[in-house]
């Protein structure tokens, strides 16, 4: 438990925190049709990356993920990728 | 009622297996549907695509995006003739939150204002070759700051794992 909590610790105070990628652009609407873009926002398997991953606030994370998911619809981004 | 008119885009997969004249055939018949039930803004047509996962044993599919002005009642109707027709493997229409008639205008509007320059004056079309690049910026550093995030994220992944 210890050890746990003070790796957990030394790696906040390590890392840097993330500033919400849309914010910083004064993006309002995020485009489903922008793959490129949404792309970056996905792992490898196709899921969608946590907001503590992506740095993402809150509001463009649940623009984000219906843009992912509009994607998925029209086969511009897979469900599921191996 | 009824005099309310919406921003929406339409985009549909259109298959291939039937040749060309087909394609084309059915993406004339729906832009001219819209077309007579609203405005149409913009017709983009992406043409042939890779399909991020097989239709119907299908890997490619012709991609057409519309965005249109109409009112809030032809969407329903259009959606409707979007799933019936068999030639449509995929469809999607949005009501778009943004005034996609002033954007598009004003894309056309910054064509038209790089174009002439560069075949005019070499001198000209540097300096708006440099404004237009000063404008793009921000968005580029922002993409090369988003990749090692993302990297990041993977390894915070497999960590876990």
């Amino acid at each position: 438990m210890d050890k746990q909590e003070t790796r957990t610790t030394q790696t906040h105070a390590r890392r840097k925190r993330k500033v919400c990628i849309f914010c910083e652009d004064n993006i309002d609407y995020i485009d489903y049709k922008d793959v490129s873009k949404l792309r970056k926002f996905i792992s490898e398997r196709g899921k969608i990356l946590p907001k503590r991953v992506s740095g993402n606030c809150a509001k463009h994370q649940r623009e984000l993920s219906t843009a992912i998911k509009r994607a998925r619809q029209t086969a511009l981004l897979p469900y599921i990728a191996d | 009622m009824g005099k309310a008119l919406n921003f929406y885009e339409s985009l549909f997969v259109v298959n291939l297996t039937r040749g060309d004249d087909a394609v084309a055939d059915v993406v004339d018949r729906f832009t001219n549907l819209i077309a007579e039930n609203g405005q149409i803004i913009d017709i983009a047509k992406w043409g042939k695509r890779r399909l991020a996962y097989p239709i119907n044993d299908l890997n490619e599919g012709y991609y057409v995006v519309v965005t249109f002005k109409s009112q809030p009642a032809f969407i329903n109707e259009l959606e409707r003739l979007l799933n019936i027709n068999e030639m449509i493997m995929r469809s999607l229409t949005v009501k778009l939150p943004y005034d996609a008639e002033a954007k598009f205008k004003a894309r056309a509007a910054k064509a038209v204002a790089n174009e002439p320059p560069a075949e005019v004056a070499a001198d000209s079309a540097a300096e708006v070759a440099a404004d237009s690049n000063a404008e793009e910026e921000p968005g580029e550093s922002s993409n090369e700051t988003a990749e090692p995030e993302a990297d990041a994220g993977d390894e915070a992944e497999a960590n876990e794992e």
